[in-house]
């Protein structure tokens, strides 16, 4: 395993959002897709977030991004501090300069993340040339060596090609180096290796710790595959049903986790070497966010659950040094 | 048969505060009135439409100096009354549309269940024949049928059913590709039903939803086409009281009896909006994924 | 690239050679003697026999048949036109400059009219412009062309005195016939890009350019309008198919001197010779048109060209 500690040089805080709140108005109602999420992320961390599909761990990063899918949906309430300026105050004109600039994020699937009627070097050029065009050499000169810092072979060549001509390993190459060509503060990579196999899986994440530690770069590392999380994340962030549950250190949350959640996600995944009859899975489904229960939104599946989870929704407290977490079981009434 | 092509998305359709769509009152009233005027012609219309009084040739509607009420949107060039003939107008129309889709609705059908059905190289040689007869224009058809057969309300029928049935073909084909893997087909099969069976009992109940809505969609377009051949005299001849047929007689006396050649549209418009309102709306209700042009 | 356009060209002409064909069975076969409309009422048996001999009518038919494709194929000749006796192929080849400038102008208008509309319909949703365009598809698919033509020459040619009624001569001419022609293609673009606009603003690679800072104008312009262009490439047939339709009913309507008013003409005096000249000729131009398509969709897509 290599060094999980981040670098603690510089400790201001990249991001800090608090109680980002996203619904979705439609025909059968509002969906609170993000219902109050609080986290921050410090200069190089790579901060892995994790949950199961639908709990907003997507659209907590569109929300960042200014880029939630309208006319449906709408941030509704909260602030996001990037370098201490506040995301969601800020024009559109602003934000579209910070994007691909300063704020990145790399897609699931790569093929449809690309335009397939314009060659692959035009779509690389175009996040320099709406940022810093003239920087360094002509865009063709800076599109190769940037496919060079990705490990794509015969850059030259390749700029020429269309994304249909790539496999998906190289096309998610290609979309990692325009998230990171202009050397972004803060890069989103939302399920950057799920459509990916295994071995190719590997080599990315290899290439985006290599990022962080060449650059300095903070990256938000959104996965439902904790063995990902456990490759190259600093901290963890555990999402469920829209609201954050428990935040804490990586090796902390291996050796401990501590909200029922956590530990039957852990639970979940099959152990090499360990016979078990079946296959553990955690009961139930995540609650309808269109009508949210008042209480703790785990509390149907939770192992547990206690009569005070049902009535109210428990408080975020720290439990140790770096390690947050919304449980009743935790929570001094 | 009308090549709107594309995919079509909802979103032109007006909505209630709950995001639902609201049905289009205006054409349904439209269509209301259409399908009354059909049902009821003899009972509403004043006059006979093919008598006319030679006495009262092309008078104004009632409103205008020398109009009576006898008359209310006045008479043509041989006596007749005009309302009267928009009435029984509206029977024709709906007749020659409904016999067009019926006859390229009825072949279109059974080639994409076929097509569907069998797949492999059946279905490839039927789709690019689709394709091949779907680039050729419709109106070549109707001169070289006009042209043989005589201009008629069945040379129309007979050019939209030639022409028409590719569209409905590749449809109903899609979604008995569809339906084919599903269980209920299997199960079919499994019970021993032969091919025909299967396409008929089994396959063909599950596609009325989309037949609906294309014939629905489609009707507008068709009352429109029908009238337009008319008018050029291609297709029902006198004295029939064809709408188009009645704004082609209507035209040479357009400087001086206006009402000739405004009426018949008017109906034709508001027939066909009553179509295409109701039909958009359908569409909304019985098509939510958008599976259809 | 060459095979695929080798292919499309030898389907071209198989069409071309298939409707020829129909066309000339149909005409041979389907009882409208032309000798019968050619003589006076007073001609005698003998007259007719004549007639026959000359023009080869009493013949096996399949003799007749090749001697007509040989005509066709190899010296462009379609037979006589009875009316005017000249070759009715330079009978419709006169009038063709007529319906092409009209034709033109209201695929112009049309294209110019509902591609912007539809566009910025797409992008801004419920606007005004959103809603003016609905309207104006709807008008167009709704309101008859003919009815149309002869309601803008009531008010603006009869009543109003504004504009000319009939004939060719001045860019006043063009004004109603031209508006009247693009009313159904303009609702065919507006409806064609717009929904076309919709799926592709909703596609990742659109929320990628975004994520990449690319101005908007661009993401519209050339992310989700190249990708929406080649769904509205395809409404071009459905488009030509109603200008040529259109032609007819409008050069009628308008006494415009093009091939549609020709080919009306020549029907109800039997001239067939023109009617059957007129079918091969709008067979060839759509034939080409989809020729011509078909290679733009590979110049547009990379991925037709590299299969």
């Amino acid at each position: 395993m290599t060094n999980k500690k981040a670098p603690k040089n510089h400790s201001e805080k990249v991001l800090a959002v608090t109680d980002l709140k996203t619904s979705f108005f439609t025909k059968k109602g509002v969906v609170r897709a993000v219902d109050g999420v609080n986290f921050t992320v410090d200069r190089g961390e790579i901060v892995g977030l994790v949950g199961e599909s639908g709990c907003g761990k997507s659209i907590t990063s569109l929300s960042i991004m200014r880029l939630v899918p309208q006319p449906a949906g709408k941030i509704v309430a909260g602030e996001v501090l990037f370098k201490g300026e506040d995301l969601l105050q800020k024009s559109d004109e602003e934000m579209r300069r910070l994007r691909g600039d300063r704020i990145s994020m790399i897609m699931q699937d790569p093929m449809v993340s690309m335009n397939q009627l314009l060659t692959v070097g035009y779509q690389l050029g175009e996040v320099f040339k709406y940022h810093h065009p003239g920087n360094g050499g002509s865009l063709r000169e800076r599109c190769v060596r940037l496919l060079e810092k990705v490990k794509v072979p015969s850059p030259e060549r390749r700029l020429d090609d269309y994304p249909f001509q790539f496999s998906g390993g190289m096309c998610q190459r290609v979309l990692i180096g325009m998230g990171i060509a202009n050397n972004p503060d803060l890069l989103i990579a939302d399920e950057p290796t799920t459509a990916l196999d295994v071995t190719i899986q590997a080599q990315i994440l290899k290439l985006m710790k290599d990022i962080q530690r060449d650059s300095g770069t903070s990256i938000i590392l959104i996965t439902h595959d904790l063995a990902v999380v456990a490759q190259i994340c600093t901290r963890v962030l555990v999402m469920y049903a829209g609201r954050i549950v428990e935040q804490a250190p990586v090796l902390t949350f291996y050796k401990n986790p501590s909200h029922p959640y956590s530990v039957s996600l852990i639970r979940s995944v099959p152990v090499l070497g360990h016979r078990a009859d079946r296959l553990f899975s955690i009961g139930g489904q995540p609650p309808n966010l269109s009508n949210p229960p008042p209480g703790c939104r785990f509390a149907p599946r939770c192992n547990k659950v206690m009569p005070i989870c049902w009535e109210k929704y428990p408080p975020e407290i720290s439990i140790a040094e770096n390690h947050q977490i919304s449980c009743w079981l935790y929570a001094q009434d | 048969m009308l090549y709107i092509g594309g995919q079509r998305k909802k979103n032109g359709q007006p909505t209630d505060k709950r995001g639902r769509v609201r049905p289009p009152y205006f054409g349904l009233f439209c269509l209301a009135l259409f399908f009354f005027v059909v049902i009821f012609a003899e009972l509403i219309a004043p006059f006979d439409p093919y008598e006319g009084n030679l006495q009262n040739t092309t008078l104004p509607p009632c409103w205008q100096e020398d109009g009576t009420t006898e008359h209310l949107l006045g008479t043509d060039m041989l006596g007749r009354d005009v309302l009267s003939r928009l009435i029984h107008g509206s029977r024709i129309s709906f007749l020659i549309s409904v016999g067009c889709i019926g006859f390229y609705g009825t072949i279109g059908i059974i080639v994409g269940l076929i097509s569907g059905f069998r797949g492999g190289r059946t279905d490839m040689f039927i789709m690019r024949l689709a394709d091949f007869w779907m680039s050729l224009p419709a109106i070549i058809v109707l001169f070289i049928l006009a042209s043989v057969h005589g201009p008629s309300a069945q040379t129309i029928i007979l050019t939209f059913g030639i022409m028409g049935w590719p569209n409905w073909a590749r449809i109903v084909r899609g979604e008995t590709l569809s339906l084919k893997e599903r269980d209920f087909v299997r199960l079919a099969r499994v019970a021993g039903c032969g091919n025909l069976r299967i396409m008929f009992s089994h396959i063909l109940p599950n596609v009325i939803n989309t037949i609906i809505i294309l014939a629905t969609i489609e009707m507008g377009g068709i009352i429109v086409l029908t009238a337009t051949m008319s008018f050029l005299g291609l297709g029902t001849q006198p004295p029939s009281c064809d709408w188009g047929l009645m704004l082609a007689e209507g035209r040479q006396y357009i400087t001086y009896a206006w009402w000739l050649v405004t009426f018949p549209g008017v109906a034709i418009v508001i027939a066909v909006l009553g179509f295409n309102l109701t039909g958009d709306w359908i569409r909304e209700l019985l098509d939510p994924k958008q599976k259809l042009q | 690239m060459q095979g695929f356009i080798l292919k499309r060209i030898a389907i071209a002409l198989l069409t071309i050679f298939i409707v020829l064909t129909v066309v000339f069975f149909a005409f041979r076969l389907g009882g409208a003697d032309p000798v019968a409309i050619m003589l006076p009422p007073n001609a005698t048996p003998r007259n007719a026999k004549v007639l026959t001999e000359k023009f080869g009518l009493d013949k096996p038919l399949h003799l007749q048949y090749r001697g007509f494709v040989e005509n066709v194929v190899l010296h462009g000749d379609f037979g006589m036109s009875f009316r005017y006796s000249e070759p009715a192929l330079n009978i419709l080849l006169q009038r063709v400059p007529a319906t092409v400038q009209l034709g033109l102008v209201a695929f112009i208008l049309a294209l110019v009219v509902g591609l912007p509309i539809g566009i910025i319909s797409a992008v801004k949703r419920d606007s005004l412009i959103d809603r003016f365009g609905r309207t104006l598809a709807l008008a167009g698919m709704s309101l008859p062309t003919f009815w149309v033509g002869v309601m803008l020459i009531l008010f603006l040619g009869v009543t109003l005195r504004w504009l000319p009624i009939a004939g060719r001569g001045t860019p006043l001419h063009y004004i109603m016939p031209a508006f009247c022609m693009s009313l159904y293609p303009i609702a065919l673009f507006t409806r064609l890009s717009r929904s076309a606009m919709l799926d592709a603003l909703k596609s990742e690679y659109v929320l990628m350019a975004r994520i990449k800072g690319v101005p908007e104008i661009y993401v519209i312009l050339l992310h989700a309008f190249k990708n929406a262009s080649i769904t509205v490439v395809t409404v071009v047939f459905g488009v030509f198919g109603a200008l040529i339709l259109g032609s007819v009913v409008v050069e009628t309507i308008f006494s415009w001197p093009g091939i549609g008013r020709l080919v009306m003409e020549s029907f109800f005096s039997r001239d067939y010779p023109v009617v059957q000249v007129f079918v091969m000729f709008v067979t060839f131009v759509v034939v080409t048109l989809n020729l011509i398509v078909d290679i733009l969709y590979a110049y547009i897509d990379p991925r037709i060209r590299y299969q």
